[in-house]
């Protein structure tokens, strides 16, 4: 079997490799890319003599502009170290941005300021300014102080530009120390650009933790001293040495530091200045700009130059480092979302389709990807799944590229321009590149993850704000206005939902196809992609449809409990759709609503013993549910801009529901495994759902199926009793048999998943039965015979008794109808009854059949005492009883003298999970066989696939052969009959045609026999007890009931078919199948029985004819589980009461 | 068998991850061994350049007659190729910041060493930093053997190179040098511009034909740096062509036009702005009331006070409002600014003006 969980394993690893790869790939050609420019940076410039411009009067005017919000402490220093930069046409602009200390007084004071008039000529929206302060003194005639009310630090840049008055701006964090010519080198690149326009242009800013500064300028450069301050050093020299270097050679830059950068006023303006909505006003004005060039198809540049210019302080505390870093994730994600619609856009060529793109997949994901890693992780290491030298080696290599990476940092900025130039510093930046990984890293992807989280709390809130603004104005509104709102309001959110769901929802059939791609070596691939998106789709779509309209209705009471019952409803149906293909891969059977008809116990066996309910399952499951829920609870906070998505999503399935579309799902051409493998699982289950529910309800069926003529079986006595019929089996085997003295014994093994394919040489798989195949021979044998159903329940009630279903088949109703079968009406006769099984009894409900049949020896797993082998346990569960040891009790139990009797035995071996006990020894026959000139080379390839299942058979096969050889040293052998078929087909062998479900061998051997003989006409199972008790009426006197409800006419010898009409049970919720003459009708095709196979066929007549056949069967059917009843009691009463 | 074959993709990964994992940690000791010795030679250039320093300092200091005794370090690495290398830098970029005398040490320091060897080598090269560079280093020292080849640089596909020639002619030639305008046909940065008015001392008198002729070139950029060199050198005959460059169709040009134009001013100027004004773009008519303002003419007075009072836009209001103070009308916009006849936004557009306190 395929462990599930050792799959999701697989891929999430390589999901997972292939993330990391991408990042390696781009990470190393930022690497060298950034190598190339700061190299041809360094080239270009090493003999530029900015003594030209230092002083020149012409040179374009820079107006600095630096908020300050409450830096009292050191303001002064800051500004005086600012208007000692080198640049005769320079304006310095300091936004007081409503400080609470005395800044503004300690400038007044030493800049001997006084308020003046000014024009605000600047036409950007921003927080009142309080007043404007120039210097009387002329020495600081470049000065200008704004006192403006806090708005914080994007409002007062945004006064700042509205009061410039330079060609080019250049913002900064007051509290950076610029280098003396660093608007010197700013503005050489502004002042270079030839075809392009320069519209931002950054520096490289350095640390200035713990390097020593006089009179506002560093003297000394240090490292920090603490870890968190060096690591901070060396991840600045990677960002601005390398990331933005790269980016700006390949014209890709998107991110200007706002502690320094300068910009082209003009389009500043342009784009309406800073937007104050956002915690990353720095990256979201590149953008903006980027945008509006873009979209005004000028030719354009961002640059960043390798030069450290401005040196500030970093946080070297955790929590203000977490600030930070969490402020910063909030403000990517500001940026992308804001702008989204660039996004892959080819339209905004570089900025959409790999500047954006790279943003959002690497510097956005990049931390929500590493934590999400360390949870997987986690969840791998709670189930025991690590491959743990797998993980070793990936872990080594990633923390060692991540060294690589830092170190080549060092280098790319030594070879640059050396800033940390003792020998110890380097020194100290090489280990921290070792070990800051282990504890600077995992820091900053914490804050990342946080701050992600928390960008979502400040929607959500913000999303309340703008639901009451909406009821506010809605107040106001008209009835009629009020409606349309709240559908296109709804329709909004709905188009996003549907759209968000049917992404998780065809990943999943994408993942459904991957897997059966894995699972079954001869699948037509295509064939099954093709149909299974078709049918998927078409069923997404109708599911659209009525959860849109659940969604609606649940949303007039409030729209959280609509948001609730879609999270939850999503996750369920995502759920049940990996549940149910992952049913479909282990069992090949799709499953329906059979699935109710097993008491939770049979299900948590079923499922125990197949080795898929175990804790990593489950908590897949769980990880799955959440993976689906909060996704769409993110999406749930946001809305389309229009409702035409959301409108179409709910249309589109409703007229689905009308046109015929499964005339455009799965084809013919393909077999029925391959049909059944592209069928919507989830589709399935449900449409099986509401059939069983219809079927249930005769009223609704009656409702449903108006048409269907209560055609009246001539036999029929009663409308109250639809199958009773008089009795008029004819005696077909008594010709065959010597006449005993004794009354026969009779014996009916029942084997498990004993199919056609392979225990015949005419099927597909060739036989696996070398003994059944030697005794077929000396016996009556039917190679075309017919279980009732495809699973287990049907057979016991058919065999024993011709019953026909109920709704879910005889067994499951609840108080066992009154009724004759072989059991009862034998016992009645004298004979000593028995049932022989190695599980539970109690299983599809048998016990309840044999207790009303009152069957002498009910035996089953309870009763094997430690003198019997089991079969062996998988995930602690064990089915029962090897085949050996149930043919063995039943021949301890069935004393010699007590006869006559009747016996039964179901076997169970060859059941999922296919498990043995000597499976070596089997293998060895299966290997035998296979070699042997008895298979075929197409029958080879079958086998060697289903290997597993086939040594089980071969088990089966010599377990029954010890039994004859025992038996035969009976005496009560030579009066005995053997009756040996199988319950159905096994599901896990894939079935050539639909029939093949149903097609299992039928074989009376007797050492009475007269002769043996092969016939090739179809019998089903329903045939065995009419024509049992018709040899033993005729042969033996045995009273008979004369009138009874059951479906067989008794076993023919000949061809001809006329006269038979049954029904076939799939599972334990459909009755899909029909039977009538050399027909075969299912689900609206109609198939031709030949001797070895079917054909599908057209011919509306005859479909017409069986289909009406099948719909009175289905109508007499229902009228039997709603009363219950097959036979009147009185009848039941005087047969039994009668004295033989 | 899907968990066999994901299973030897597996055990295939880690052979695979492992073989990546040693060549990662291979390139790391590489990188590590480049780093330290790329360190080891900044910090040797470092200590040559403090010795190249003092060596430079002290020949300018006491000159040739009072040579010092050469230092052993200096003897020992003249020959060394990258310490030559450096010393050529570290003359050239000295050469640029002394004069005179001075000047003149260094160049007899480039000719003792024999540099012109290195500098020759670097014209050479096929690098075009390097051939920048060696251009830089023949134009400081003059070696006008080299002229020939660093003209035909004027063509190279490299910005850094033809922008490098460019200044070279400039520099060995003077205005002549300049005659590679004629043909030009890629875009003089602003920063180019400056460099080469920077390094122009002078101008022959015969100069007019030429720089008529960029004034009427198709290379917007040529345009504007001629106006920026009849600026600079006052060319007051080319007055009439400057003019009709007010209708030029470059902005651009138009603006230096009217800064030339200022300079140039004679009687008929402010008649030929009056008369330009209205036809022209928003920021050349800032800088048309710009260069009013120093007209010292009082007869603009009410054209002025049109502007401030009736004209839409706010810069050239304010601008407007300058121009009348410059003129002397102070006591005149005091009066506005408290005047109830005018706007309130008039009122805080002179006070502004004004620079009132508050």
């Amino acid at each position: 079997m395929i462990d599930f969980a050792h799959t999701v394993y697989i891929i999430v690893i390589w999901l997972f490799l292939i993330y990391s790869a991408a990042v390696f790939l781009v990470y190393s050609w930022i690497g060298i890319y950034a190598f190339g420019a700061v190299r041809r940076y360094k080239n270009e410039n090493t003999f530029t003599d900015y003594g030209i411009i230092a002083s020149n009067p012409n040179a374009p005017t820079f107006s600095l502009i630096a908020p300050a919000y409450n830096e009292g402490l050191t303001i002064v220093d800051n500004v005086r170290s600012l208007l000692s930069l080198y640049y005769h046409n320079l304006e310095i602009i300091i936004v007081n941005d409503g400080s609470k200390d005395d800044s503004i007084t300690k400038l007044i004071a030493a800049y001997d300021l006084e308020r003046v008039s000014f024009f605000v000529q600047g036409t950007i929206e921003t927080k009142p300014v309080k007043g404007i302060y120039k210097s009387k003194n002329p020495a600081f005639k470049k000065l200008l102080v704004v006192d403006k009310e806090n708005g914080g630090k994007a409002d007062a840049l945004n006064v700042g530009i509205n009061v410039s008055s330079g060609e080019y701006m250049v913002c900064i964090d007051v509290d950076c120390i610029l280098e003396q010519d660093a608007i010197l080198k700013l503005a050489k690149p502004f002042l270079e650009q030839t075809d392009k326009r320069l519209i931002a242009c950054g520096g490289v800013i350095r640390l200035a933790n713990n390097c020593k500064i006089e009179n506002g300028k560093v003297v000394s450069v240090n490292l920090p001293k603490s870890r968190l301050g060096r690591a901070q050093a060396l991840e600045y020299i990677r960002a601005f040495v390398l990331g933005r270097m790269a980016w700006s050679r390949a014209s890709g830059l998107i991110l200007i530091s706002g502690a320094f950068g300068a910009f082209d006023r003009e389009i500043v303006l342009k784009c309406g200045g800073y937007d104050t909505a956002t915690v990353g006003e720095d990256m979201e004005l590149v953008v903006r700009m980027r945008r509006f060039m873009e979209e005004a198809k000028e030719p354009y540049e961002v640059v960043n130059i390798p030069e450290p210019l401005c040196w500030t302080e970093v946080p070297e505390s955790k929590d203000i480092l977490s600030r930070q870093r969490n402020r910063w994730m909030r403000g990517t994600m500001e940026t992308l979302w804001k702008h989204r619609k660039l996004m892959f856009n080819p339209k905004y060529g570089k900025l959409g389709m790999v500047s954006l793109p790279y943003w959002f997949l690497f510097e956005f994901l990049g931390p929500l990807v590493e934590f999400s890693g360390y949870v997987v992780f986690l969840i791998f290491l709670l189930l025991g799944i690590v491959n743990w030298p797998f993980f070793f080696v990936l872990f080594a290599l990633v923390i060692s590229t991540g060294i690589l990476y830092s170190v080549y940092a060092v280098l790319v900025d030594l070879v640059g321009r050396q800033v940390y130039t003792k020998r110890k510093d380097f020194l100290t930046l090489i280990a921290t590149a070792v070990a800051e990984p282990f504890y600077f890293h995992p820091l900053t992807v914490k804050a990342g993850v946080s701050g992600f989280i928390d960008y979502f709390k400040k929607s959500h809130s913000w999303g309340e704000m703008t639901r009451q603004g909406f009821s506010q104005s809605a107040k106001q509104l008209s009835p009629k206005q009020k409606i349309t709102m709240f559908f296109t309001a709804g329709l909004k959110k709905w188009g996003l939902i549907a759209a968000a769901f049917s992404v998780m929802y065809l990943i999943s059939v994408f993942v459904e196809w991957i897997w059966y791609k894995n699972s079954f070596n001869d699948m037509d691939t295509v064939f099954v992609i093709k149909y299974l998106f078709i049918s998927n789709t078409i069923f997404l779509f109708k599911l659209l449809s009525v959860l849109g309209v659940l969604y609606f209705i649940l949303r007039l009471l409030k729209e959280k409990i609509a948001n609730f019952f879609i999270i939850v409803a999503a996750a369920l149906i995502i759920v049940s759709q990996y549940g149910l293909f992952l049913y479909f891969a282990e069992t090949k059977n799709i499953l329906g609503a059979d699935l109710f008809y097993y008491s939770s116990a049979e299900i948590h066996q079923i499922l125990r013993s197949s080795g898929m309910l175990n804790v990593k399952n489950v908590a897949l499951l769980l990880l799955l549910a959440a993976a689906t829920a909060i996704p769409l609870f993110m999406v749930t906070k946001y809305s389309f801009k229009s409702w035409y998505a959301g409108a179409v999503f709910i249309i589109i399935g409703f007229i689905l529901m009308v046109i015929p579309v499964h005339k455009f799902q799965v084809g013919f051409i393909s077999n029925e495994f391959q049909q059944n493998a592209a069928k919507s699982k989830l589709s399935y289950f449900i449409g099986s759902y509401s059939e069983n529910y219809i079927s249930g309800h005769p009223e609704l069926f009656q409702w449903l199926y108006p048409n269907v003529e209560a055609a009246i079986d001539s036999n029929n006595f009663d409308d109250k009793y639809p199958f009773l019929k008089e009795e008029d089996t004819a005696d077909f085997l008594g010709s065959y048999f010597n006449k005993s003295d004794e009354i026969p014994n009779i014996v009916v093994v029942i084997v498990e998943g004993l199919g056609h394919a392979y225990s015949s040489p005419n099927g597909y798989v060739g036989s696996f039965t070398p003994f059944i195949d030697s005794l077929s021979g000396k016996s009556l044998y039917w190679d075309f015979n017919l279980s009732s159903s495809g699973r287990t329940f049907g057979a016991l009630p058919t065999i024993a008794g011709s019953l026909p279903f109920g709704k879910s088949g005889f067994l499951e109703i609840e108080e066992t109808p009154q009724h004759y079968n072989l059991f009862n009406v034998l016992k009645y006769n004298g004979f000593e009854t028995g049932f022989f099984y190695g599980g539970n009894i109690s299983f599809d409900r048998m016990d309840k059949f044999l207790e009303y049949s009152k069957v002498d020896h009910i035996t089953d797993q309870a009763s094997f005492g430690d003198k019997y082998q089991k079969l062996p346990q998988s995930n602690g569960e064990s089915w029962g009883y090897e085949d050996q040891a149930v043919f063995t009790k039943m021949l301890d139990v069935q004393k010699e003298g007590n006869e006559p009797y009747f016996n039964m035995i179901l076997t169970l071996s060859t059941h999922n999970p296919f498990l043995i006990n000597n499976t070596a020894y089997y293998e060895n026959r299966f290997d035998e066989q296979v070699k042997s000139n008895r298979i075929t080379n197409s029958q080879k390839n079958w086998a060697l696939q289903y290997k597993k299942q086939l040594v089980t058979v071969m088990n089966l096969d010599h377990a029954l052969e010890k039994f004859f050889n025992t038996y035969k040293k009976r005496s009560d052998f030579a009066n005995t009959i053997f009756i040996i078929t199988g319950d159905h087909s096994m599901p896990e062998i894939p079935l050539q045609e639909k029939i093949d479900r149903y097609r299992v061998p039928l074989i009376i051997y007797s050492p009475l026999l007269k002769q043996s003989q092969r016939f090739t006409n179809i019998v089903s199972h329903f045939d065995i007890a009419p024509s049992l008790l018709a040899y033993y009426r005729t042969n033996y006197n045995l009273k008979t009931p004369a009138k009874v409800a059951w479906f067989g006419n008794g076993l023919k010898g000949t061809v001809e078919m006329t006269g038979k009409r049954f029904p076939l049970m799939q599972s334990k919720d459909q009755i899909a199948d029909f039977i009538s003459g050399s027909y075969h009708l299912n689900q609206n095709n109609l198939y031709a029985l030949k001797t070895n196979n079917e054909e599908l066929i057209e011919n509306e007549v005859t479909k017409n004819k069986i289909t009406k056949q099948f719909n009175n069967f289905k109508q007499k059917n229902n009228t039997f589980y709603s009363s219950q009843k097959l036979i009147p009691d009185s009848l039941i009463v005087e047969f039994f009461s009668n004295n033989k | 068998m899907g968990t066999v074959h994901l299973s030897i993709l597996i055990h295939d990964l880690v052979l695979i991850f492992l073989t990546v994992l040693v060549l990662i940690l291979i390139m790391m000791g590489a990188v590590l061994f480049y780093g330290f010795y790329q360190y080891k030679s900044l910090k040797n250039k470092r200590d040559w350049e403090s010795v190249i320093d003092s060596r430079v300092s002290n020949a300018i200091v006491f000159s040739e007659e009072k040579e010092v005794q050469e230092s052993e370090f200096f003897h020992s690495h003249s020959q060394e190729g990258s310490f030559r290398n450096l010393l050529l830098e570290k003359l050239v970029s000295s050469k640029k910041k002394f004069s005179g005398v001075a000047q003149d040490e260094i160049q007899r320091l480039f000719v003792n060493y024999e540099l012109n060897k290195e500098a020759v080598q670097n014209l050479n090269s096929t690098k075009p930093y390097i051939i920048a560079g060696g251009i830089q280093e023949v134009t400081a020292m003059k070696m006008t053997d080299s002229l020939p080849q660093v003209e035909k640089y004027l063509k190279h596909p490299a910005a850094q190179v033809y922008n490098e020639a460019q200044y070279a002619m400039v520099v060995f030639k003077g205005f002549s040098g300049l005659a590679f305008l004629n043909t030009l046909d890629t875009v003089l940065s602003d920063w180019q511009q400056l460099r080469l008015l920077g390094s122009l001392q002078m101008i022959p008198n015969d100069t007019d034909l030429s720089v008529e002729l960029w004034l009427k070139s198709s290379n917007l950029s040529v345009v504007i740096f001629t106006l920026k060199l009849i600026q600079k050198f006052q060319m007051l005959a080319l007055y009439d062509q400057v003019k009709g460059l007010l209708y030029h169709a470059s902005e651009k040009v138009r603006l230096n036009a009217v800064l030339t134009l200022q300079v140039l001013e004679n009687d008929r100027t402010k008649d030929d702005f009056m008369e330009a004004y209205p036809l022209q773009p928003v920021k050349v008519q800032l800088a048309i009331l710009r260069a009013m303002k120093y007209s010292n003419d009082k007869r603009y007075y009410d054209f002025f006070m049109t502007q401030l009072n009736n004209q839409p836009i706010v810069a050239l209001k304010i601008e407007a409002a300058q121009a009348l103070l410059a003129l002397g009308f102070s006591e005149s916009l005091k009066e506005t600014a408290h005047s109830k006849a005018v706007s309130e936004q008039i009122r805080e557009i002179v006070k502004h003006v004004l620079q009132q306190k508050i």
